[in-house]
C-alpha cells in the first residue's frame, strides 16, 4: 500500500512540472481571455456582458473575415483530404521504388518551416514566377492569379499540411491487419467494396483526428495567410494580429481569439474524444 | 531496440492498386505531379538564392552571390541568427529537463490521473494557435514578459511539450521493464539503473524528439512575432519583414540558412527516422 | 549458502488476492520449482522474494534474516528473467561487470571473474560479443552468468527457457541442474512446465490461485498428491465420481465397489475417485468397459475406455498387449486415491467389482 502511494506521489511529481507550464500557457491564458472579455468595463456594471462581442461582431469586416477563414479552411481541408487518403493508401499498399520514392518527397514539407513554405510558394506562383514561365513557354499567357488570394491559401495549406495527414491516416493504415483486407478479397469484394465496407469504417477514428486537427490548425494560421493571402478578406488570425499589434486594439484582439477558440471548440471535442477512446484501445 | 523493430510492417496485398496496365503509368503521372507541387517552390525558391537577376520569361536566371554578401553583412540578419540560437537550443533544453522525467513517469509509474494528463498535452492542439498567442500575449503584458527573452523563451516552449512528452514517453513504454529490474538485481540503485541503463536504451528515440522539439522551437514565427517583437526578432521572424520588403533574393538567400538546422538533423537522423520514428511521433 | 522461507506472503492487486498465505521453506542449496498454470501467483511469488514486488503481508527471510524492507539491489538474490533481459547496449563482458562494477572490485578482479563465470556456464571468448550476435540459448547462458557472478546467496529462475525451443529448453535445463549441483546454490525456479519441474527439482510447490497446494519431491506429488487439483495437474490422472455407502462399507464409484480404511463419510457423501492410467489393469473379476480408442505412444499404449457408471478413462498398457476398438473387457483398480472436501484416503491393493455394476452389465454383450 505504502509503496504504490509512494509511486503514485513520485509519479505525479515527475508530470508536475511540464503539467504547470502547459497550465500556465494554454489554460490561463484561455481562461483570462474569456473572463476578460466578459467583464464589464470600467464604469459598466456589474456582471458579465458580452457587449464586446456584439461590437467586434458589428463590424462587416470581421464578419466577412470571419465567413472567409471558414470558407478557406473548409476548402483546405477538403482538399488536403482528398489529396492525402489516396496517397496515405498508395503507401501502405503498394511496395516498391516509386512508393518509398514517394514516402520521402511527400515527408519534405514537415522539415520546413511555415515561414519559407509561404514565401517559396510567393516565388512559384506569382506573376512572372516559375509557373507563369512554364505556363507562358507552353502558350497560356492568361490565367487567374495564384497568389495574394484565396488560392494562394489553400495551396500553401495543402501544400504544408499534407505530410501531417498522410501520416495520421497512414498510421492509422497501417494498424489493418492484411488479413481482414485479404479476407474480403476473399469472398469477393472488389476494390471500392473492400475500401467502403473495411478500409474506411476500421480507419474512421485516425480519420476523424485528422480532419479535425487540419481544421484547427489551418483556422489557427498566421503565417500562410498573411504573407500568401491578399488585403481583404483576410483569414481571422491575420485580423487579430493586426488589431493587437498594429491597431493596438487588444481587447478586440482577444475578443476575436475567443470567438476563433468558441468555433474550434466543436472541433476540438470530436478530436478529444477521438484520441482518448483510441488510446484506451491501445 | 524495441521500438525499431515495431516499424516494420508485414508486406501488403499489392492488389489493392493492381489496376491491370493503367498501374504504372497513372502511378507515374500522379507521382510527377505531387513532386512537381511538393518541389517546385522549394527548387525556386532555391534558384532565387542563387540569383543575380530573373527576368520573366526565362526559364533560368543569371547566377551570382552578391545577394549571400548583402545578407551576411545585415547587422539585422546576424542579430537574428544570434535571437535564433539562443532562443530556441534554451527553450528546448528547458522542456527535456522537465519533459523527459515526466516521460518515464507517464510510462513506468502508477498514478492518478496518469491516462487524463498525458492527454491534456493535447490541448495545445485544439487552440486555434493563433488564438492561443494572442491571449498569451495579454497574459505576458500582465506579467511584463512582452519583448523579453524569458517570455520568447516560453511561448516557444508550447509547440516542444507534446514532442518531448508522448514520443519519450512511447519510447520508455517499449523497453522491456526486466532491463531495469535486472540491472537493480545487479545491484544498482534506482538512479544509477536510469542513467546507465534505461536511458542509454532510449537514447535514439529521446533524440528524435528533442530533434523535433528544436525544429518546433526555431521554427516557430507566429508566436515569437507576438511576443517577441520589435528587440527578440529571430530568424523565422526575420523572414516577415525579408518576404514583405526586401527583393526576392534576399528571402531567398535568408530561407536557405533558415533551412540549415532542419537540413542537418534530417541528414544526422536520417538513421532513426527510417526506423520509423517519424511515423510514431505523428501516430498520436 | 542460505535457506530461503516464506512466512505467510500475501499479495494482493485490488481486490484479488494473486498469493494467499503462502508459508515455503527452501533448503540450504536446494532446487524448489514453483510449479502451477499461468495466473497462479508463482511468478509473483519469485517476484517478491527478488524484491520487484512488496507483499501486503507475511514476511521473507534469507538466513533467517527478513528482506521484506529491501529492495532489490540490496538483497542476496540474483534473477534470471523469462526473456529480452541481455541489455541491447552493452558487451556480454559489460553485462556481467555492471554488477561487479556497482560493488567497485578492481578492474583486474572483475576481468578474472567475468572470465571464471564464463567457462562455467560455457560460453569462454564470447566476451566481446553483443546481445544481438547470440543465440537465445546463449542469450539465457549469459544471463546465468550475470547472475552468478555477484555470487549470489539465492538464484531466481523465471521461466528463463519457455522462449527457447523445445530440444535445446530439455538441453538447458540439464545444463542448468548441473551448474546448480556444481556450486550448491540454493535456487528457485518457476516453471508451468512439469515436465520440467519434475526433471531438475529436489522440491516442487505447486500453487493454484495464488494458494500454495502442496510441497513435496517429484515423487510424492506423483504418488501421493494431496489436493485434487495437484491429482489433476500433475501427470494424466483419471477422476470420477462416487458415493459413500452407509458406514463401513466404503463407496459406489461407477462399476466398483471400493472400501476407504478409515473413512467415516455420511451415507451419500459426493467423493472424487482419482485412478493413474497404469493403475488400471484388465481382470476377470472387474467392471465392465468397452474399448473406445488405442493409441500408440511409441513405447506404451494408451487405451481409452467407456465404462459405465465412471466415464472415459485412460489406461497405459505395454505395447504388445492385445486391443481392438469395440473390444467389451473387465476393468480393476490396482490403486486410487478418494477426495471428499479437505480429505484424501488411499486405496490400496486390487479391487472387487461391486455386485450392482454385475447386475447392471448383465444385460449387455461383454464378451464374445
Amino acid at each position: 500500500m505504502t509503496e504504490s502511494r509512494r509511486q503514485g506521489a513520485l509519479g505525479l511529481a515527475l508530470v508536475l512540472p511540464p503539467l504547470c507550464l502547459l497550465f500556465f500557457l494554454v489554460v490561463v491564458p484561455a481562461v483570462t481571455a474569456v473572463v476578460e472579455t466578459l467583464a464589464p468595463g470600467p464604469g459598466g456594471s456589474a456582471g458579465l456582458t458580452v457587449a464586446r462581442y456584439a461590437e467586434v461582431l458589428s463590424a462587416k469586416v470581421i464578419r466577412t473575415d470571419i465567413a472567409f477563414s471558414v470558407v478557406v479552411t473548409l476548402i483546405s481541408v477538403a482538399a488536403v483530404f482528398v489529396l492525402g487518403y489516396p496517397l496515405a493508401l498508395y503507401l501502405r499498399f503498394s511496395p516498391g521504388r516509386l512508393a518509398s520514392l514517394l514516402a520521402v518527397v511527400f515527408t519534405i514539407p514537415l522539415f520546413v518551416p511555415v515561414v519559407i513554405a509561404s514565401f517559396a510558394m510567393i516565388t512559384f506562383l506569382v506573376n512572372h514566377g516559375l509557373v507563369s514561365t512554364v505556363l507562358y513557354r507552353l502558350g497560356i499567357e492568361t490565367f487567374p492569379p495564384l497568389v495574394y488570394n484565396a488560392t494562394g491559401i489553400v495551396l500553401t495549406e495543402v501544400w504544408a499540411s499534407l505530410p501531417f495527414a498522410v501520416l495520421i491516416l497512414g498510421a492509422g493504415l497501417q494498424a489493418i491487419d492484411d488479413s481482414l483486407i485479404d479476407s474480403a478479397r476473399d469472398v469477393g469484394a472488389g476494390r471500392v467494396r473492400t475500401f467502403a465496407t473495411i478500409i474506411l469504417p476500421l480507419n474512421a477514428i485516425p480519420t476523424r483526428i485528422t480532419l479535425t486537427l487540419l481544421f484547427i490548425s489551418v483556422f489557427g494560421s498566421f503565417t500562410i495567410p498573411y504573407l500568401v493571402g491578399g488585403n481583404a478578406p483576410q483569414m481571422l488570425g491575420v485580423t487579430m494580429t493586426n488589431y493587437l499589434t498594429q491597431y493596438l486594439r487588444r481587447t478586440d484582439a482577444v475578443t476575436m481569439a475567443v470567438l476563433a477558440f468558441v468555433i474550434a471548440a466543436a472541433v476540438g471535442v470530436v478530436y478529444v474524444a477521438s484520441v482518448s477512446r483510441r488510446e484506451r484501445d491501445v | 531496440m524495441t521500438a525499431v523493430q515495431a516499424a516494420a510492417g508485414p508486406p501488403s496485398p499489392s492488389w489493392f492498386w493492381a489496376i491491370a496496365g493503367m498501374r504504372r503509368a497513372l502511378a507515374l503521372g500522379a507521382f510527377l505531379a505531387l513532386a512537381a507541387f511538393i518541389l517546385g517552390p522549394l527548387l525556386t525558391l532555391l534558384v532565387w538564392a542563387f540569383a543575380g537577376a530573373w527576368l520573366f520569361p526565362n526559364l533560368l536566371p543569371e547566377f551570382s552571390l552578391t545577394w549571400w554578401s548583402y545578407v551576411l553583412g545585415n547587422a539585422d540578419v546576424v542579430k537574428a541568427i544570434r535571437m535564433s540560437l539562443l532562443t530556441a537550443p534554451v527553450a528546448t533544453a528547458a522542456s527535456a529537463v522537465i519533459c523527459i522525467p515526466a516521460a518515464y513517469a507517464f510510462a513506468r509509474l502508477e498514478f492518478p490521473g496518469r491516462r487524463l494528463l498525458l492527454l491534456s498535452f493535447l490541448s495545445a492542439n485544439a487552440f486555434p494557435k493563433i488564438g492561443l498567442y494572442v491571449s498569451i500575449a495579454t497574459l505576458f503584458y500582465r506579467l511584463d514578459l512582452m519583448d523579453t527573452f524569458a517570455g520568447v523563451v516560453l511561448v516557444q516552449m508550447i509547440n516542444t511539450l507534446l514532442f518531448l512528452i508522448w514520443i519519450p514517453t512511447g519510447t520508455f513504454r517499449g523497453i522491456n521493464r526486466t532491463l531495469e529490474e535486472a540491472a537493480r538485481d545487479a545491484g544498482a540503485g534506482p538512479l544509477r539503473t536510469f542513467f546507465q541503463i534505461t536511458l542509454p536504451i532510449a537514447l535514439p528515440g529521446l533524440i528524435v524528439a528533442a530533434m523535433f522539439a528544436f525544429l518546433a522551437a526555431f521554427d516557430d514565427a507566429q508566436g515569437t512575432l507576438i511576443v517577441g517583437t520589435p528587440n527578440h526578432i529571430t530568424m523565422p521572424v526575420m523572414m516577415y519583414t525579408l518576404v514583405l520588403s526586401y527583393p526576392q533574393p534576399v528571402g531567398a538567400v535568408f530561407s536557405v540558412l533558415l533551412s540549415l538546422p532542419s537540413l542537418a538533423f534530417l541528414l544526422l537522423a536520417q538513421r532513426y527516422l527510417r526506423a520509423g520514428y517519424l511515423a510514431a511521433g505523428y501516430s498520436l | 549458502m542460505a535457506g530461503l522461507s516464506l512466512v505467510r506472503v500475501v499479495k494482493r492487486f485490488g481486490t484479488h488476492a494473486a498469493v494467499h498465505e503462502v508459508s515455503l521453506e527452501v533448503q540450504d542449496g536446494e532446487l524448489m520449482g514453483l510449479l502451477g498454470p499461468s495466473g497462479c501467483g508463482k511468478t509473483t511469488t519469485l517476484r517478491m522474494i527478488g524484491g520487484f514486488l512488496a507483499p501486503d503481508a507475511g514476511d521473507i527471510r534469507i538466513d533467517d534474516r527478513s528482506v521484506v524492507a529491501l529492495p532489490p539491489e540490496r538483497r542476496p538474490t540474483a534473477m534470471v528473467f523469462q526473456r529480452f533481459n541481455l541489455w541491447p547496449h552493452m558487451s556480454v563482458a559489460a553485462s556481467i561487470a555492471f554488477g561487479l562494477k556497482v560493488r567497485r572490485l578492481s578492474p583486474d578482479a572483475i576481468d578474472r571473474k567475468i572470465r571464471d563465470v564464463l567457462a562455467l556456464v560455457g560460453l569462454p571468448g564470447s566476451a566481446g560479443k553483443s546481445p544481438h550476435q547470440l543465440s537465445g540459448g546463449e542469450q539465457q547462458r549469459v544471463a546465468v552468468a550475470r547472475a552468478l557472478v555477484l555470487e549470489p546467496q539465492i538464484l531466481l529462475l523465471d521461466e528463463p527457457f519457455s522462449n527457447l525451443d523445445a530440444r535445446l529448453r530439455v538441453h538447458m535445463r540439464e545444463e542448468v541442474k548441473q551448474l546448480q549441483r556444481k556450486i550448491g546454490i540454493t535456487t528457485v525456479f518457476v516453471t508451468h512446465d512439469q515436465e520440467e519441474a519434475l526433471t531438475i527439482a529436489d522440491r516442487i510447490a505447486v500453487m493454484n490461485g495464488g494458494v500454495l497446494q502442496q510441497v513435496d519431491t517429484p515423487a510424492a506429488l506423483y504418488g501421493r498428491p494431496r489436493t485434487l487439483f495437484v491429482a489433476d495437474f500433475i501427470g494424466t490422472m483419471n477422476l470420477f465420481p462416487a458415493s459413500a455407502l452407509p458406514a463401513g462399507e466404503g463407496i459406489a464409484a461407477g462399476p466398483w465397489r471400493l472400501s476407504v480404511p478409515g473413512a467415516r463419510w455420511p451415507e451419500g457423501a459426493e467423493v472424487t475417485v482419482a485412478v493413474r492410467p497404469e493403475d488400471l489393469i484388465v481382470t476377470p473379476d472387474g467392471g465392465a468397459a468397452t474399448v473406445r480408442r488405442v493409441v500408440n505412444l511409441g513405447h506404451y499404449l494408451q487405451v481409452l475406455l467407456e465404462c459405465p457408471g465412471a466415464g472415459l478413462l485412460r489406461m497405459f498398457t505395454e505395447k504388445s498387449a492385445p486391443f481392438t476398438e469395440g473390444q467389451a473387457l473387465r476393468l480393476g483398480i490396482v490403486r486410487a486415491l478418494a477426495f471428499h472436501d479437505a480429505e484424501v484416503v488411499e486405496i490400496g491393493g486390487p479391487m472387487r467389482p461391486s455386485l450392482a455394476a454385475r447386475d447392471r452389465g448383465a444385460g449387455r454383450p461383454d464378451a464374445p
